[in-house]
């Protein structure tokens, strides 16, 4: 009975420990039909196997698993109860399970042009279970769901977050906990597929304060399997944004079903090609980017003119995701062709607690003004050096990226004009703000930063000013912590920030950048090397 | 276990009024229908030819529908004589909205629901608005009415063929039919026809495979013998089942444009929208709202009336409460709610005149609920979100779910697509009234007596009034997009308002395709402060209140008839035609036997 589990390995035989269903093989049988070894023959028949054949195969099974000839018809009748029909066939079973979610990335994947999703749930997969498409409901559903984990070797698809508040209560299913259901689905799968960013990293749901104790499916694995309720985890591929786009679930199938393989995937177990470049790199509005053309306004002239949305707080330069390119709804659109600033719906990091897209990047239409963190509100100058700086980490990397790309002499000047700003209607933020910005570079407010000059610097020049800055920035930082955070929470993290800071450095020509984040819940400071988008790979 | 189908007397032990146990017994053969033109009205209730199946039958997770719902329901002598609907999901929606700003709500708030986020987009930024004490632009207004209206028909299409019918139709039955006789049906039914002989093939070669996919576990065979269609109508309602996946397609595709994706779009914000209605990108959308308008003309309403008279019976059962609220929804110029295209009203069976909506007559209260305050009911605007699963965990006599119970004066109301309807209807909205008077006009015909208003009241009913809201809403699309481009003409083309203060709060009330939907803010200093959501299925799916009062889906499934206690289909088509946006769970048990019938769906699934 311990025969590895493959799809290739020919029928497996159910176990007997298995809730039995009363329901039969229902294909090509009408309402109310004689029950399911006659609708089982027809199938044999249909497929050119006689019942005497197939006796000979569960006679095979037998003796494959080492079991006495004295349990084919037991073997039969497991096979013939099935709900999910065949075990085995030209498609390539698969369990989609929802856990804390909204329904969004099924009704995404719904959306699917080539293939659509009656092609794939006919002609590529066997979908035995699924909440919003099956045709099937309660304890028969759970029954086939049951049955495809004893067969083995199946895809599963997990959209939405684990749950693991009141001891996981907190997300319930057919009478169990949505982390148990985790944790036996996950056996036996060729590989998990977590669709969408909740299933990512927990999601929005992990949002400060993360009141139903959302996170996501590869960190809960790795938390059983170190407790030793599982013992391995099958590979695992993320595929983040908020919904889920159809597009990127498809290729991931097209690698899966056609190719027979993984997707080459990047550190934080992404497909490396979907996930690699950010939505700044590959966006129609870039060019406005680099003229200094910005919308400052909803309702404007420059918004109809379809300028660059960064300085309505435009995540694109910060978040990787190839939406530009691959486009939403049968490529109808995409947000910022809308005329919305990216959300940055597809950061999504499993490794890091506090890094879900929401705490990450709300206000959403924020860019110098407010920048959150957990409960954290930071203040918008500081933020531009400051410790929580993924829009300065971002515009520091495009600055190398135009160095790179021989766009600007010797590198960007780190936003020290703030170039975007000069044509700004509020001259609190125009010319007012750059003069503020440049005395404060100048050493006049920030006296210990080293005095840059406006145009034309290194990059490590930048980094330095940079650097400085960060330390500098301490008071400030503990005036924004104070409003929202407890006075032991936020001193832990100034302190943090004091010393890592922020900081981008030059090293053999290939720029390191640290960044230092803090959880929802303050008590975790992470800080790591990110890699440029400029290095290494390209 | 085994299923027990006993053929005596129904004895409506629950003293439910939605015995059907009168009934012809006659099974319509394809040979009937597909010998004549017109014989499609077999108007025959299959299952109840008595029944003293008792026991409990729990739906857990039900099926094609958005989150985890369970139904225990507890059965005696084959019918439902009490329920439970349970939502199996916290998430905390309101307590991560705190502190951030409204237009971070428009955004976060829609992942409530992949269905209908714009709707909560568009009630986030009602609510959003009135903190700011600004109104939206005249063209923000309409570009509104159409990403709302695209969300809608994606909904309903979605909902009816792909969600919904698999109640009604077996897509496996169709193997038996022969395509030629299937052109035949539909043109004779006044349905569209499709290639009927590639689909036979399709679905052979699908069969022939063995591997059941989403068919898996399916009830085709439940002991209440329940599907009806003859195998030609099977086929057609297959093949437009595949051609409503391209529709709700083309539906979300106009989202697309407008809101840049869907779900989740990203254009609405409190005070307006982003998008720029452009030449190339109003042409887009106008041909795409033709398309779907035809298409729901022509195949969705005359599909609702082939497939209704082989399912008279399950107008029997599924009534509800009775009492109907709508916000309303679709702003006119006025912006008045009472003057919506689906207007604002409140209206019960025997009340006569619609009232107007009240926001402080709205409570919600906790005593079944799992959270921890005192079970009071107060106005959402007072009212406060804090968790607590019991220690003891869910029981039938204490707390039994996440979904909270609302109440308007201290009852509960039904919201959805029969309720907006029931409200336009009563305010003689004409379209309406026409199609609905048509609809009912038709189903007596089939049924041999006369169907008043009340027979919408049913499981029925509300299936097929809300393709009826489908049609309008397609109509109406189409006539907002012209009204853009006529504002446009006219130098209209403002579509952002700044705010005037960061600091007040107000209500956003609004429909999402499920029904009634109330954001609250209060806002300072452009921070919420504080953020209350009740959402359409927390009416719907509500559990008891204090006095025990059940909730609508609770009271619409008693009396509903059980002969499977593990297959009880007329208690899923009831669920499903409130078209439930939460996962929560709904139990039927049996006194007698301790045996019960649960469907679990979660109304934590909604926040």
């Amino acid at each position: 009975m311990a025969a590895k589990p493959s799809r290739f390995s020919g029928f497996r035989l159910a176990p007997s420990g298995l809730k039995r269903p009363t329901a039969g093989l229902c294909v090509s049988s009408a309402p109310g039909s004689a029950p399911s070894t006659e609708n089982f023959d027809q199938i044999l028949e249909q497929r050119g196997v006689n019942r005497r054949d197939f006796l000979k195969l569960c006679a095979g099974i037998a003796a494959t698993l080492g079991l006495s000839q004295a349990m084919v018809p037991q073997i039969a009748e497991a096979l013939e109860e099935s709900v999910i029909g065949a075990t085995q066939g030209k498609l390539v079973p698969a369990i989609w399970l929802e856990l804390a979610s909204c329904t969004g990335c099924t009704e995404s994947l719904a959306q699917a042009e080539t293939p659509d999703i009656a092609t794939i749930v006919l002609d590529m997969i066997s979908l035995t279970y699924a909440e919003t498409l099956s045709a099937g409901a309660g304890f028969s559903l759970e029954e086939a769901k049951e049955q495809t984990i004893e067969a083995g070797d199946y895809l599963l698809f997990i959209e939405g977050a684990l749950m693991e508040g009141w001891d996981g209560n907190a997300l319930r299913i057919a009478d169990e906990k949505g982390t148990e259901i985790v944790e036996h689905a996950a056996s036996r799968a060729l590989a998990i597929i977590c669709v969408g960013s909740c299933a990512v990293d927990g999601g929005w749901q992990a949002a400060y304060p993360n009141p139903g104790g959302a996170i996501g499916i590869a960190p809960y694995l790795e938390k059983a399997k170190a407790a030793g309720r599982i013992e391995t985890i099958p590979p695992i591929i993320n595929v983040p944004t908020c919904p889920s786009n159809p597009e990127h679930l498809i290729a991931v199938l097209v690698d899966v079903l056609l190719l027979s393989r993984l997707p080459e995937l990047n550190s934080l177990s992404e497909p490396a090609l979907i996930f690699g470049q950010t939505i700044h790199d590959n966006c129609p509005r870039r060019g406005h980017f680099e003229n200094g053309e910005f919308v400052y306004k909803f309702g404007s002239k420059e918004e109809a003119q379809s300028y660059c949305l960064y300085a309505m707080g435009c995540k694109g330069p910060q978040t990787k995701a190839n939406c530009p390119i691959v486009r939403w709804n049968r490529r109808s659109g995409w947000c910022v062709e809308s005329g919305a600033p990216c959300a940055g719906c597809a950061s999504a990091d499993p490794t890091k607690q506090g890094f879900n897209w929401v705490d990450l990047n709300a206000p959403f239409l924020g860019r110098f003004k407010n920048v959150g963190l957990g409960g954290l509100s930071i203040d918008p100058t500081f933020i531009a050096y400051g410790v929580a700086g993924v829009v300065a980490v971002a515009l520091v990397i495009h600055g190398f990226g135009m160095k790179a790309t021989g766009r600007t002499k010797g590198g960007a000047p780190f936003e020290l004009e703030r170039a975007w700003d000069k044509k700004h209607p509020d001259e609190a933020v125009g010319a007012a703000a750059a003069a503020k910005e440049a005395a404060r570079v100048e050493g006049r407010e920030w006296p210990s930063g080293k005095t840059e000059q406006a145009q034309g610097t290194d990059a490590s020049d930048d980094a330095t000013a940079s650097k400085g800055a960060g330390a500098n920035s301490s008071a400030k930082a503990d005036a924004a912590g104070k409003d929202a955070m407890s006075a032991s929470a936020t001193a832990a993290q100034v302190g943090a920030v004091e010393q890592e800071g922020f900081a981008v450095v030059e090293e053999e020509g290939e720029p390191e950048i640290l960044e230092t984040l803090t959880t929802p819940t303050g008590t975790v400071i992470y800080e790591e090397p990110i890699e440029s988008e400029e290095g290494g790979d390209r | 276990m085994a299923v027990e189908a006993i053929d005596t007397e129904a004895t409506d032990a629950a003293g439910s009024d939605t015995s059907n146990t009168e009934t012809s017994g006659v099974e319509t053969t394809a040979a009937e229908i597909t010998g004549g033109a017109t014989t499609a009205s077999p108007g025959a209730v299959r299952t109840s030819t008595g029944s003293t199946i008792s026991g409990q039958s729990v739906i857990d997770p039900v099926n094609r529908i958005e989150g985890h719902l369970r139904i225990d329901m507890q059965v005696e002598n084959g019918v439902v004589a009490d329920a439970w609907v349970s939502g199996g999901l916290f998430r905390g929606m309101e307590l991560v909205l705190q502190g951030r700003e409204p237009a971070d709500a428009a955004y976060i708030s829609q992942r409530i629901c992949g269905v209908c986020p714009v709707s909560h987009a568009h009630a986030a930024c009602f609510a959003g608005e009135k903190s700011y004490g600004i109104e939206i632009p005249n063209a923000a207004r309409i570009i509104r009415n159409i990403g709302e209206g695209a969300q809608f028909l994606h909904s309903h299409i979605l909902w009816f063929y792909n969600l919904a019918a698999l109640d009604y139709v077996n897509p496996l039955n169709a193997l038996k039919a022969d395509p030629a006789d299937a052109t035949d049906l539909a043109m004779s039914v006044g349905t569209s026809t499709a290639d009927f002989f590639a689909l036979k093939e399709r679905l052979a070669g699908f069969a022939d495979n063995g591997q059941l996919s989403i068919f898996s576990g399916n009830w085709f065979d439940t002991a209440d013998n329940a599907y009806a269609l003859p195998p030609e109508l099977d086929l057609i309602a297959t093949a437009h089942y595949l051609e409503a996946l391209e529709m709700q397609a083309t539906a979300s595709e106009i989202c697309g444009i407008v809101g840049g994706k869907m779900p989740h779009i990203m254009s609405s914000l409190p005070g307006g929208t982003t998008w720029v209605p452009t030449e190339e990108k109003l042409d887009d959308i106008l041909f795409r709202a033709q398309r779907i308008k035809e298409w729901v003309a022509k195949t969705m309403l005359p599909d609702t009336l082939a497939i209704a008279p082989f399912y008279l019976d399950v107008a029997a059962y599924g009534k509800g409460v009775g009492r109907y609220i709508a916000w309303g929804v679709f702003d006119r110029a006025s912006r008045d709610p009472l003057d919506r295209y689906l207007p604002a009203g409140v209206w019960s069976f025997g009340d006569g005149a619609v009232q107007p909506p009240e926001e402080a007559l709205i409570t919600e209260e906790t005593p079944r609920s799992f959270y921890k305050d005192s079970g009071l009911p107060v106005n959402p605007r007072q009212g406060i979100t804090e968790p607590q699963y019991p220690k003891e965990g869910a029981s039938r006599e204490g707390r039994y779910t996440w979904d909270k119970a609302a109440r308007y004066g201290g009852l509960p109301y039904e919201a959805g697509g029969l309720s907006r309807l029931l409200v336009a209807y009563n305010n003689n909205n004409s379209f309406v009234k026409e199609n609905l008077d048509s609809l009912l006009s038709y189903l007596s015909e089939k049924a041999g007596s006369t169907l008043g208003v009340e027979a919408l009241a049913s499981t029925l009913g509300r299936t097929a009034a809300r393709n009826i809201e489908t049609y309008y809403i397609a109509t109406l699309m189409v006539e907002w997009i012209q009204e853009l481009i006529e504002a446009l003409r006219s130098g209209d083309s403002s579509t952002f308002t700044e705010p005037l203060s960061h600091d007040g709060e107000g209500a956003g009330m609004w429909e999402a395709p499920r029904g009634a939907l109330y954001h609250y803010a209060k806002v300072r200093g452009n921070k919420i402060e504080k953020y209350q959501i009740i959402i359409p299925s927390t009416w719907n799916i509500s559990p008891r209140d204090a006095q025990g009062v059940r909730g609508p889906m609770e009271e619409a499934l008693i009396g509903v008839p059980v002969h499977d206690l593990k297959k009880p289909i007329h208690a899923l088509r009831t669920v499903h035609s409130f078209d439930p946006c939460v996962a929560c769970a709904v139990h039927i048990s049996e006194p007698a036997t301790g045996k019960t019938f649960s469907t679990v769906t979660s109304p934590w699934g909604v926040k």
